[in-house]
């Protein structure tokens, strides 16, 4: 087998749960991976660098991949006794592409709540543009909490192939994020014809109405792609969170929101267009859909 | 002749970095550091109660199903202090039991192929080089999607997962879908038996002898050859006192033990200490870390713990010989992974899919005011979340981690668990892996 | 508008006149074509029966009065001067066009048999109720309206004008019907605002 020039990566850490690391560490084509990349350092994998010996040298990258919420302040934020900003100034530099990996590097996510003004995404703090840095040209965003492995090793492979990568305005690529999590949802046809869910723990109905599902205003690929190669929040009979977006997590995340009973509409739907559709649908009653999917007396 | 130096410990779950006090070439001290605090805490106060389930399992990437399911029974248990005992089917429970052993499953092999193997070639100068490239590695990472898969197929995803609600799970499978996570349980123990443990699941869960694990060819035996060549049959003891409050199937109640006396316990004695934090002084304190006491002692929670209030056989003869060394700390941790599998493919033969998953509480909880606990057995130890409800929104959320019981900062007259397990060593290389034989989470730890 | 179609409208309108006087079952075929100067046959090219015409009235009806609601809507005012726009515009139509309120009230909510099919739930009024939504969806996100059940809040404005017309219909009010405007957009606002 010929030898590939492989790409390298470094991992560093914010403010984070870890989730993306494992997450990635659910990636099934690791041998295919380790062909075309080299991981220098990570911070859970036993590698030839440690974190001092690849702060003390000078070996460039082609991505630094950024998990975790970021600050400059000293007290929020340091990495083994160093400051943080030392050791992100260090590494930014050397790196071809920075890659913010889930919506805390993306956004500054969950943990920015904690303090908005000092804790923040790479380039975004929360949807207004200037995060960590003010501008920078090589970032690319992939969030969610935590991200998919495919979204993240997908778009390595896109970029070592030089291919360009179209992205929006949170600089997510379009590839997946111009999909929403309602795209491939197997409640899909409840929420065509407004058939509530009535309770959890069933497979029947639309989890929009009552259970705060988000899937219709969220982007991404979890219902086009699935998680773990098998399912996905909503097959699991719980509402998407919205984690993919600036404004995760929202408050009440078990409850839809409405203004005097209207939800807030799918993305890109006007409310005209979707409450005159919602009630000429809702004026039928569609038998079937009112049944279990499987009726035992039917046999 | 005194002296102090800073470590750090890279290769664990988060990050923490020790300050060691020298005397005579001995470790005498260990102030152990946990920075990046983050707050979940405070964030979920004003929330309504439900958003924990979503939000504390953000707490920590490994663990994310148990935190998840702390929060839920701590909002379940909030419901019974004001008269309303929920109706939580058999399903329900064995869904949530699945989804937490695979977790467990998940997280045993992940740390001893990812962390503990890694360690001990580098001390027994095998080469590794690069995760990505070894076999044992990857195989491992295999087993891990596997065991995650089985999660997936009833929690959507994983990490992170969402299936858990006041009153049941979320999730409503189908036969095939039990069939599939069956298949992936299986893949699991076939690997296990072929290398990690070298026999047949049912014969290691036989074992009641260490000699009989040692007589196999099998990682574990050879993990074991190298400890005891480092000497890790006799380091990295700590005070022999043991605790595992939440619910198991291999034990009744809450349960402690001094060495191999075990009583029962309560969630009642817990109480955490705020001691060299930052919470008590940003000046003196040193680490975000909060330290769990049970009646003002420390004790060990995880694997061990467990295996010892349940007086399994193998662990009993190992702890007679080696007390809790880390070469009886590392053995437990792969002996529970072996009753997880068996004890997981059991909930998956006998799952009742005929029964609700899920049934609505009556009271409204939005006219709740009332405090809750939730008590799980996570990888890694006892779970306890606390929270105190006003009208449904949470008031104060308190969440005691098990690193927190095992990696507490005790002072010199009483030293935490892990502390008290390095004090006297003469290696920071055998500090570094006693560390780590805890499966130490910083991020759990730092929430 | 093509040719057809406006014909269609003109029986729409002639219909609506017959219906909402006269009543669904007093009114025929032959005396809406006679009141159009159209024979019967013909009428029957346009709608295929008087049930048909009844829902497709009641449709149209609801699109007129829709779009006026629409033109409120696109408006950027506070929610409180929404209110007195609406209660004004469909007060406005009660007095130039009654006809479209009363048939509303006399023929669509009193003969609810021969709307059954086709006119399920709201879906014949549709245009006019989803204005409503969107009004109060925005009052309620702008923090001028209370949050609370739509039908609460549309009950209360719609059973309010409702009844209104029908009581002006019915000659009982002591003044004209505009002189009420302002009284009763003050006490639909304030039964509606944020607290």
């Amino acid at each position: 087998m010929s030898q590939i020039a492989k790409a390298k990566i470094v991992w560093l850490q914010g403010l984070t749960c870890n989730g993306n690391s494992h997450s990635f560490f659910n990636y099934p084509q690791m041998e295919s991976f380790d062909t075309h990349f080299e991981v220098l350092y990570h911070p859970l994998l036993l590698g030839e660098l440690t974190f001092e010996s690849l702060l003390a040298s000078h070996i460039t990258f082609d991505f630094l991949i950024l998990e975790g919420a970021l600050s400059h302040d000293k007290t929020i934020l340091q990495k083994f006794n160093h400051s943080f900003e030392d050791v992100l100034d260090n590494l930014s530099k050397r790196a071809k592409h920075i890659i913010c990996a889930g919506s805390c590097a993306s956004y500054g996510g969950i943990f920015r709540l904690r303090d908005e003004a000092k804790i923040t995404g790479a380039l975004f703090s929360g949807k207004n543009k200037g995060g960590y840095w003010k501008e920078k040209r090589n970032v690319i965003n992939i969030p969610g909490c935590p991200l998919h492995p495919r979204w993240l090793v997908d778009t390595l492979f896109q970029l070592i192939k030089e291919e360009k990568i179209s992205v929006d305005e949170y600089l997510r690529p379009k590839e997946i994020y111009s999909y929403l999590m309602h795209h491939g949802c197997m409640r899909n046809e409840y929420f065509e014809w407004k058939v509530d869910s009535k309770q959890f723990g069933e497979k029947e109905g639309c989890l929009f109405y009552l259970q705060g599902c988000q899937g219709p205003m969220t982007h991404s690929t979890c219902n086009k792609i699935l998680w773990n190669s098998v399912s996905s929040k909503t097959r699991a009979g719980s509402p998407c969170l919205g984690c993919t977006e600036f404004d995760f997590p929202k408050k009440a995340l078990y409850e839809t929101h409405t203004n005097m009973s209207l939800p807030q509409t799918p993305f890109g739907i006007s409310k005209r267009a979707y409450y005159s559709l919602a009630g000429i649908a809702k004026s039928f009653k569609i038998e079937r859909l009112e049944r279990k999917l499987m009726d035992e007396k039917d046999n | 002749m005194k002296k102090i130096t800073k470590e750090i410990i890279e290769r664990i779950e988060g990050e923490a970095t020790l300050e060691l006090e020298w005397e005579d070439e001995k470790i005498r001290f260990a102030k152990i550091k946990f920075m990046n605090f983050r707050g979940i805490e405070q964030i979920l106060v004003n929330r309504p109660i439900h958003d924990a389930i979503a939000i504390t399992p953000r707490v920590c990437g490994i663990c994310s199903s148990s935190h998840a399911l702390a929060a839920t029974l701590a909002i379940e248990d909030c419901f019974a202090q004001e008269g309303e005992v929920l109706n939580i089917t058999q399903k329900a429970k064995d869904i949530r039991e699945i989804v937490l052993n695979a977790e467990k499953i998940q997280n045993h092999i992940k740390w001893f192929y990812f962390s503990i193997l890694p360690e001990l070639k580098k001390m027994a100068e095998v080469p590794f080089n690069d995760a990505f490239k070894d076999k044992e590695w990857l195989e491992a990472q295999r087993m891990v999607m596997e065991s995650l898969k089985i999660s997936a197929i009833f929690s959507g995803q994983w990490p992170h997962g969402s299936f858990l609600m006041s009153g049941g799970v979320t999730c409503d499978p189908l036969s095939s879908d039990v069939i599939n996570a069956q298949n992936c349980l299986e893949t699991i123990i076939r690997f296990c038996e072929r290398s990690l443990l070298g026999c047949p699941l049912e014969e290691f869960l036989s074992y009641d002898s260490a000699i009989q694990i040692m007589g196999s060819r099998s990682q574990l035996s050879s993990a074991i050859d190298v400890m005891m060549h480092f000497g890790f049959d006799s380091c990295g003891r700590s005070y022999d006192r043991f605790l595992a409050l939440g619910d198991s199937y291999m034990y009744e109640g809450g349960l402690k033990s001094a060495k191999t006396t075990v009583m029962s316990a309560d969630v009642k004695y817990v109480n955490e200490s705020l001691e060299n934090t930052f919470f008590e002084s940003p000046t003196r304190g040193y680490t975000y870390s909060k330290s769990a006491l049970y009646k003002k002692n420390y004790f060990e929670v995880g694997p061990l713990a467990r295996m010892m209030v349940s007086k399994d056989p193998l662990i009993r003869d190992l702890h007679r010989r080696y007390k809790d060394s880390t070469l009886t700390r590392v053995t437990a941790r792969l002996c529970e992974c072996a009753h997880l599998l068996k004890r997981t493919a059991f909930l998956l033969e006998h799952l009742n899919l005929k029964e609700a998953s899920f049934i609505p509480p009556k009271y409204n909880l939005n006219y709740l005011t009332c405090k809750g606990t939730g008590i799980v057995e996570a990888s890694r130890g006892s779970l306890i979340h606390e929270v105190s409800i006003k009208n449904g929104h949470i008031t104060h959320y308190d969440i005691i981690t098990p690193t927190v019981w095992n990696l507490g900062n005790g002072d010199h007259e009483n030293p935490s668990i892990a502390q008290k397990a390095i004090i006297g060593l003469e290696s920071i290389q055998q500090a570094d892996f006693i560390f780590k034989s805890f499966d130490v989470c910083s991020v759990c730890t730092t929430q | 508008m093509d040719k057809k179609s406006s014909k269609s409208e003109k029986i729409l309108e002639a219909a609506l006149l017959l219906f909402s006087k006269n009543g669904f079952y007093a009114t025929t075929i032959p005396d809406i074509a006679k009141s159009m100067g159209m024979s019967v046959g013909n009428i029957y090219n346009y709608f295929s029966s008087k049930e048909k015409l009844a829902k497709d009235i009641i449709k149209y009806s609801s699109d007129i009065l829709g779009e006026e609601i629409r033109k409120v809507n696109e408006q950027e005012c506070s929610s409180e001067e929404k209110i007195r726009k609406i209660v004004t515009l469909y007060f406005d139509m009660a007095s130039v066009k009654p006809q479209h309120i009363n048939y509303f009230l006399r023929v669509y909510l009193a003969n609810k048999e021969v709307f059954k099919d086709g006119c399920e739930g709201m879906l014949c009024v549709s245009a006019f109720v989803t204005e409503l939504m969107i009004f109060f969806e925005e009052g309620v996100a702008k923090g001028e309206l209370r949050n609370q059940d739509f039908f609460s809040a549309f009950g209360l404005f719609m059973g309010y004008l409702g009844g209104f017309v029908f009581l002006n219909g019915e000659g009982v009010l002591n003044k004209n019907i505009n002189d009420y405007i302002e009284d009763i957009a003050t006490n639909i606002y304030n039964a509606l605002k944020q607290q």
